[in-house]
């Protein structure tokens, strides 16, 4: 090989002297950026949270991040604060792979969006215990409502919600003000009429024609669109 | 007798780098451009095997191998380390952390400026030794020579060989680099 032995003595040397620098500098080497704020202490130690030739291991998380402990209390066992983590759902997950929605390191960020939450990771069981992460909304139109949420509405948004008067109790149903008193026309008809808004309309449509009290085509009343 | 560097093969030279530079340019803003930049993450190890492949030019220079014509082998290894380059470049573009990672691909880009280098440097001594041996015959130091011994007596011409006194450490200093890159990455690589 044409190499001269100084060319071959400095390649060596240069062969030794990044390898050491490597490891004696493993964070400015080779890491992938900045971990994030809370893991500061253990910037400089990769095998704190990675296991060689393995990655970041869900067992070496959960060393320090006691599942039952997520959203509630810190690593040093101080109380969460934070209203992101208030939701403490990291013991009903289907799968325990941390590296999944997290990524400690700002330079991954760029590949793949993290902390995405999805219902879908959660098991079926607490999918269903809607209660045990969310708070019940307090206003007239949930108050009445048993706690069964996923009649109404969907795990990826809370709104659009649809609504079916039949789960109310009867007296609830033929108490429309209660929850649709911004509703009600203010017209001269209107302002007139009993309370119970059934006799005219009923809850799948607001527009129909109403024999029982005017005789009227209530479409051309007012400019009340479909209600539900 | 010396052979001046003709403008055209100066263009030439830089014309090559501003392309390979282009191209990993236009390729990176893509992958951001559609969102798959996840994609550039991967495009290392075709980089790397591709750059790999071209150094079976080498091992048929050295008789290690010994099938195909070297000529063709030259052309092959010039296009496979210009592709691998160029994928080598486009992975380096969507992480800008790891100093060993920087360290490799500098080496890669003073290694791919040599080898260009020597494109040039050969194409000369090429025509160093078809000038010579176009001398008349009594005016000629050697007797005539096919094609072949042509290419082969310019591959072992002065200049050629100077140049891989430094051709060769380069790209070994590449492959202690690189080499040291992979490993890290395999070490802490998430490997789901």
């Amino acid at each position: 090989m044409a190499m001269s032995p100084a060319a071959k003595w400095l390649l060596i040397a240069g062969i030794v002297v990044t390898t050491a620098v490597t490891v004696l500098f493993a964070r400015v080497m080779v890491s992938p950026g900045a971990l994030i704020a809370g893991h500061d202490d253990i910037e400089s130690d990769c095998f704190a949270c990675h296991a060689a030739f393995r990655g970041a291991t869900t067992d070496k998380c959960v060393s320090c991040h006691k599942l039952a402990d997520i959203g509630r209390l810190t690593t040093v066992g101080t109380p969460v604060f934070i209203l992101s983590t208030l939701h403490p759902f990291h013991e009903m997950l289907q799968e325990r792979y941390c590296a999944g929605c997290h990524s400690d390191h700002e330079g991954l960020k760029i590949y793949r969006t993290y902390l995405a939450f999805s219902h879908d990771t959660i098991t079926p069981r607490s999918r269903d215990d809607c209660a045990a992460c969310h708070k019940d909304p307090d206003d007239p139109v949930h108050r009445p409502i048993p706690e069964t949420c996923k009649d109404c509405h969907k795990v990826e948004a809370w709104k659009p919600a649809t609504f079916d008067h039949g789960i109310l109790a009867e007296a609830d149903r033929r108490n429309c003000l209660s929850c649709h008193r911004k509703d009600k026309p203010n017209d001269p008809l209107h302002r007139n009429v009993p309370a119970y808004c059934g006799n005219c309309h009923t809850t799948t449509t607001w527009k129909r024609t109403c024999p029982g009290f005017c005789g009227f085509k209530l479409e051309k009343t007012t400019g009340q669109g479909e209600s539900d | 007798m010396t052979t001046p560097l003709r403008p055209s093969t100066i263009l030439g030279f830089f014309a090559q780098l501003a392309i390979l530079a282009a191209a990993a340019l236009v390729g990176n803003l893509l992958l951001r451009h559609v969102d798959m930049v996840w994609i550039g993450r991967f495009l290392g190890i075709p980089g790397t095997l591709l750059i790999l492949a071209a150094l079976v030019y080498s091992l048929r220079k050295r008789r290690v191998v010994r099938w195909g014509n070297p000529r063709t082998h030259l052309r092959v290894h010039e296009i496979l380390s210009w592709l691998g380059a160029l994928f080598v470049l486009m992975h380096a573009g969507t992480d800008f952390n790891a100093v060993l990672a920087w360290l490799a691909l500098t080496a890669m880009a003073v290694n791919v400026i040599s080898g260009l280098t020597g494109a040039y440097l050969l194409a000369r001594s090429r025509r160093r030794v078809a000038e010579a041996q176009a001398a008349p015959a009594g005016h000629r130091a050697e007797p005539a020579a096919g094609d072949k011994d042509r290419f082969a007596a310019a591959l072992t011409d002065g200049l050629m060989r100077q140049w891989r006194i430094v051709h060769i450490p380069i790209s070994l200093a590449f492959a202690a680099l690189a080499l040291g890159h992979i490993v890290s990455v395999l070490m802490f690589w998430e490997w789901r």
